[in-house]
């Protein structure tokens, strides 16, 4: 068990350093810091004391362990574009994303995980046939389109809700939140009613119902513990993906003062250290819901406990 | 396996509807520009913001933007860098995660371990933010999108392929032919890779899918197709400003690219559904 | 006459699809009763419908999708099962009849401890017991069921137990209710031999312990010999015999049943060939007219048996009932003596059989295989040998048995044998070559040499690949294909000989049955003419009526072509039929090697004694003999 744990949370190290180590590699190799921050134009003797004073001159690896170095104290150097502590900025940004993700994706997830169960014990019916359009729709539509039409319809023709712009109340927060949710309904339905009809199928299920259980009881006692992994590994992980993923889109499109915004202008200002902040944050915060979820998987499910592994036969 | 897909297909209309849906909208974002006379770039300010003609405006089918340019016109040659971008990404995607994938499901070892802590970076990674981030330093355009999307979509590859060589090795395949006297390679390509192409394939329409969605977002907030190549996101977003007056802007250009990815999306689900590496084995 | 306990009349259960206009009905006109604390054996092959028939009665058909026919009546205790509410039948199920299954590790909820699921069948059958006594019960049961520390028991979880302890914990689970009476679907179909008798014996012990009526549903005829009182046999659907168990075994009526039991080979002396039956059982869309067997049947009368549909009759008439007495579903039973049953002959005379020479092909030195189990990191993992220290050598000619349970090693030794997975230590010398000192070049020439068989010919044929490209891809391999000797010609002369037909080479391996896919897998074996045939469990994923037919065919492969084999199994009796000398694996050791002849008589090793003592034959004499030496075995044992 303490093996397995070792093992988890040196796998977070490697990829929070891999997640360090391509944003580096993108931003000083494959682009020029200097090129991507100054404006086109400026004198050779502003891009040299600009080179200099960041330190860009030394050698990849000197910069990238300065860089690590500098990451693990939590400095991540001023930003270019606003000024001030880089991690600062994105630590202000933060509350207003999650105030849109969190309720997005636990009230899209949830839901969708009750209607999957639902429509995993009556798969032909209508209500099973009907969400299963609607989530393959929802799928396939451009998130930015979707928050677009929701604006043209409710704010713009019907002005029942504003436009656009940050003030925390429910009724401007409705359609972001609306919007950030249709997907993570989507997969949790998907994956719900899909795991859940295929645990439907195994033999504990007959032997559950040999034993005298009602169908409710098959359900609750049986089968909603063995799909719980697979669901709330899918929800934490939804939880990540929006996080940076789909609110980038939402935030713009909403003009809420989130970090994917935050992101988004950051790097077209090609404003490099609050670049790195903002990618520095979202992957620890993925990778930390991924951890989370194994270790939820890990507590859920005995097998892993006991982890024998036979290599072949 | 052909007689038995046209079976499958003769019970899903939906299916091949979805599949009619695809070709139409290939064959007229090719047409359309090649018959049009009309020049998809150059301003016509007397036509700016024209309605389509049945909503009784002066912009032809589907209206004018803001610059007075045919609306149709722009959508089909978005529509064309959409499937352009979203084909090219997934092909390259599915020849370098192939690959990788097969020889990581098979050897395992180094290889395969390599390859997992990809994939968990991938995963621990917002794949948009990452795009951005590379995209920015190849300085934008249609090709930077391209080889950046291919290069994230190769894990998803790698992924399913490197499972389904691992289910082909629970059955005893690949120990009867190495008992044969096969060499590795032909093991490989003769024996493994026909097996698991079809996984595969199945996962190329619904990566073409999620590559056009995502070509879009990313023009749709400047970090994909830049100006004058035309991609529906872009479209989409110059319609925004005029949202409260000349709606068909964006509402067209998302519609069609609703269109495009759902008849894919559609197609790849039941592609995956049939071409299930188990129902090969039971022969079912 | 005592009332029966189960009383099954007219049961036809269909199932409807979309796909197809008309039902599948793979189950039709059964019926039978079940006395108290009566033991019923119910046999037959995959597709027969007794598992079905189980879950009728457990009123479980609809779950499954399927649906009762109209005049279907299952009574219990006189009570019509039918006309029960849900709620009824909820009580009924692990109250009055319990049911246990093939796969006992994925019949118990993976994520829950087995105290828990002991205690829920107790909280739903047991209402006379206060929440605190349940845990005491549930731990009284496990020691029931023969159980080692119960109370510590109550806290694992399913994947800590061994099989055989995983089943025993799904009888304790069914014997919560304290139900009259016990489905046993294919219990130890899934279990090694020693241990299918250990849990055989126990639901004996139960059976007459508690009057708890058992009905046992299984597709091997020498379990049940000495288990039951009666047997009910099914094939395509229906019962064709019905009998008590020692009149079914010394005088069987029907010919499926003669067939069947002739043709698992005896455990007590040698035969040359098998009486084998042709063809394979029908799928259930695929069923003939008239009688299900006449397509197999050799006794078959054109259009009689054709035509007619055989009912279950009284052999005796005087008995007007069928529900219990003797009676058998064929149309011609007065007329056939299934006496007259005897082996086709091989198709070349058995004096071409070459002698076992002292010329030595294959020579295993001390061949150890190690596997790294327990994490998969350089920390923390342990060794564990597969195949510890083995040697032996094969004679040219020779068939060499090699026998043992699962996870004795056995495979991993053939694999080995033939380095197909690199041997940890020790050396295999075949024809004098030593194979880890081959390059990778001569060790793939060497493979024409030495081929092998699989226990699942479905998965070692590559599903995408026609016939004629499977059976001429080793010649391809090595370059041989359109050579002299290596043609169409030869193909054709390869499935004559492993008696496929002759339009095979255009078809796809799904288009066979499972025992003409191990015929092409042999053909496969045989193209480049090898010197050394390995075969590992060939027959075991084939049905019982299949098996005998491709044992018989080996057995012409060694005859004919004095091919050298080395058989692996699990079964004892398909090494006495066909090989010359036998070994026996345990725990990744060859314990003991012999000749056939001396290993059955005279067994040495007392895990020799074990497998010989647990090996069920179909004889009910015999059978109850053995258990009672088995206890014997056991109390010396302790």
């Amino acid at each position: 068990m303490a093996r397995y744990l070792i093992g988890r949370i040196a796998q977070f190290v490697i990829v929070i350093g891999g997640a360090l180590l391509i944003t580096f590699l993108a931003l000083h190799l494959v682009a020029d810091p200097a090129i991507l921050g100054l404006p086109v134009g400026t004198p050779q003797e502003a891009v040299d004391a600009f080179n200099e004073k960041h330190g860009f001159n030394d050698d990849l690896l000197t910069q990238f362990g300065r860089f690590l170095g500098d990451a693990v104290r939590g400095d991540f150097g001023d930003s270019l574009w606003l000024g001030g502590d880089a991690l600062g900025h994105v630590f202000d940004r933060l509350p207003a994303t999650l105030m849109l993700t969190v309720p997005a994706v636990l009230g899209g997830g949830l839901l969708g995980v009750t209607l999957g169960s639902i429509s995993a014990r009556r798969p032909e019916s209508g209500l099973a046939n009907g969400l299963n359009v609607f989530s393959y729709s929802v799928i396939s539509i451009a998130e930015f389109w979707l928050a677009i039409m929701l604006v043209l319809v409710f704010a713009v023709n019907i002005t029942w809700l504003p436009t656009a712009g940050y003030d925390p109340k429910p009724q401007v927060m409705i359609l972001p939140i609306l919007v950030l949710s249709l997907r993570p309904f989507a997969q949790n339905f998907q994956l719900t009613q899909a795991t859940m009809s295929a645990e439907y199928g195994k033999p504990y299920v007959l032997a559950a119902r040999a034993k005298g259980l009602s169908e409710g009881q098959v359900a609750r006692r049986h089968v909603l513990r063995n799909v719980a992994v697979p669901v709330v590994t899918l929800l934490l992980f939804e939880l990540g993906r929006v996080f940076v993923g789909t609110a980038i889109i939402v935030e713009i499109v909403f003009a809420w003062p989130g970090i994917g915004r935050l992101a988004a202008n950051a790097l077209f200002q090609g404003d490099v250290f609050l670049v790195q902040a903002v990618v520095v944050v979202a992957a620890l915060a993925t990778a930390s819901l991924n951890l989370l979820a194994d270790l939820f998987y890990f507590a859920i499910d005995p097998r892993t406990r006991h982890l024998v592994g036979v290599k072949e036969r | 396996m052909s007689g038995r897909l046209l079976g499958e297909l003769y019970r899903r209309p939906i299916i091949v509807a979805a599949m009619t849906v695809v070709i139409a909208l290939v064959a007229s974002s090719i047409l359309v520009p090649l018959i049009s006379d009309l020049d998809a770039s150059a301003p016509r300010l007397s036509k700016r913001l024209e309605a389509p003609s049945w909503a009784g405006g002066d912009g032809g089918l589907l209206g004018t933007d803001s610059l007075g340019r045919d609306l149709l016109l722009r959508i089909m040659l978005g529509m064309r860098t959409s499937f352009a971008v979203g084909a090219f990404a997934a092909l390259m995607g599915a020849v370098v995660g192939t690959l990788v994938g097969l020889i990581s499901g098979y050897f395992g070892g180094v290889v395969d371990a390599v390859l997992m802590r990809l994939t968990d970076i991938e995963l621990a990674f917002p794949g948009i933010l990452l795009v951005m981030v590379l995209v920015r330093a190849l300085d934008r355009g249609v090709i930077a999108l391209v080889i950046v999307l291919g290069s994230i979509s190769w894990m998803l590859y790698a992924r399913v392929v490197r499972s389904a060589v691992l289910t082909l090795r629970t059955t005893e395949l690949v120990t009867a032919t190495t008992g044969l006297g096969a060499t590795t390679p032909r093991i490989l390509f003769v024996h493994v890779l026909p097996n698991v192409a079809a996984a595969a394939v199945s996962l190329m329409a619904v990566t073409f899918a999620a590559m056009m969605l995502a070509e879009a977002s990313l023009s749709f907030i400047g970090f994909g197709v830049q100006p004058p190549d035309i991609s529906l996101g872009s479209i989409l977003s110059s319609g925004r400003d005029y949202l409260s007056t000349s709606w068909w802007i964006s509402t067209f250009s998302g519609l069609f690219l609703l269109l495009g990815v759902l008849s894919t999306n559609l197609i790849g689900s039941w592609l995956q559904r049939v071409t299930d590496p188990l129902s090969i084995h039971t022969g079912s | 006459m005592t009332e029966p306990l189960l009383e099954v009349r007219n049961l036809q259960i269909a199932f409807r699809s979309r796909r197809n206009a008309r039902p599948v009905v793979p189950v039709e006109e059964v019926g039978f009763d079940i006395a108290p604390g009566e033991r019923v054996g119910l046999v037959g092959e995959s597709g027969s419908g007794k598992s079905l028939t189980a879950l009728a009665v457990m009123g479980l058909i609809h779950r499954v999708g399927g649906e009762l026919g109209p005049e279907t009546s299952i009574k219990l205790g006189g009570d019509e099962l039918l006309a029960k509410n849900e709620r009824a039948m909820r009580w009924i199920r692990g109250g009055r009849i319990a049911m246990i299954f093939q796969d006992p590790l994925s019949s118990l909820n993976p994520v829950l401890k087995i105290g828990r699921q002991v205690v829920e069948a107790l909280e739903l059958h047991r209402p006379d017991l206060e929440a605190r006594e349940m845990k005491d019960v549930a731990i009284d049961l496990l020691d029931q069921v023969h159980l080692p520390r119960p109370d510590r028991l109550m806290d694992s979880h399913p994947h800590q137990l061994s099989g055989g302890m995983r089943q025993r914990v799904m009888i304790a689970i069914a014997l919560a209710g304290n139900p009259e009476l016990l489905i046993a679907d294919e219990p130890t179909t899934a279990l090694d031999v020693t241990i299918q008798a250990e849990v055989l014996d126990l639901l004996y012990e139960l059976g007459e312990a508690r009057k708890l009526a058992v009905l046992l549903i299984t597709h091997d005829l020498s379990i049940i010999a000495g288990f039951t009182h009666r047997v009910l046999v099914m094939y395509g659907g229906r019962l064709v015999e019905q009998a008590a168990t020692n009149d079914l075994y010394t005088e069987p009526r029907h010919p499926y049943t003669g067939l069947l039991l002739r043709s698992i080979p005896p455990l007590e002396q040698t035969e040359d060939r098998l009486i084998a039956i042709t063809g394979s059982p029908p799928e259930p869309l695929e069923r003939p007219d008239g009688c299900g067997f006449s397509p197999r049947c050799p006794f078959v009368r054109d259009p009689l048996c054709t035509t007619q549909r055989p009912p279950l009759v009284a052999l005796d008439a005087a008995t007007a009932s069928t529900a219990t007495s003797r009676a058998t579903a064929c149309l011609r039973v007065h007329e056939i003596d299934l006496s007259e049953l005897a082996p086709e002959p091989a198709s070349t005379s058995r004096e071409a059989r070459t002698t076992v020479d002292d010329d030595v092909l294959v020579e295993v030195v001390r061949l150890s295989k190690t596997f790294k189990v327990n994490g998969k990191g350089l920390i923390g993992h342990e060794m564990v040998a597969a195949v510890d220290e083995v040697s032996l050598e094969v004679k040219r000619g020779e068939v060499l048995g090699i026998v043992g349970e699962s996870g004795s090693g056995k495979s991993t030794l053939a694999r080995c044998m033939l380095h197909l997975i690199a041997p940890s230590g020790g050396k295999v010398r075949v024809e004098g070559e030593d194979l880890s000192a081959l390059g990778p070049r001569a060790l793939r020439r060497m493979r024409l040499q030495m081929q092998m068989i699989f226990q699942d010919p479905g998965s070692s044929l590559d599903p995408r690949m026609r016939v004629g490209r499977i059976l001429t891809e080793p010649l391809r391999i090595h370059g041989l294909w359109g050579r002299p000797g290596y043609d169409e010609a030869a193909l054709d002369d390869l499935l004559e000989l492993v008696q496929l037909p002759s339009n095979s080479l255009d078809r796809f391996p799904h288009e066979f049955s499972g025992g003409q896919r191990q015929r092409i897998a042999i053909a496969r074996a045989l193209v480049a003419r090898p010197a050394l045939l390995v075969c590992d469990e060939p027959v075991s994923a084939l049905d019982v009526s299949v098996r005998s037919s491709i044992l018989n065919l080996l057995a012409d492969l060694r005859d004919e072509f004095g091919l050298t084999m080395v058989f692996i199994a699990h079964d004892l009796s398909l090494v006495r039929f066909l090989c010359d000398r036998i070994g026996v694996m345990h725990q990744g050791r060859l314990v003991e090697i012999e000749s056939a002849e001396e290993l059955f008589s005279n067994p040495r090793h007392q895990h020799t004694r074990e497998l010989l003592a647990s090996q069920p034959v179909p004889d009910p004499v015999i059978e109850q003999e053995r258990r009672d030496l088995r206890r014997r075995l056991a109390q010396s044992a302790e």
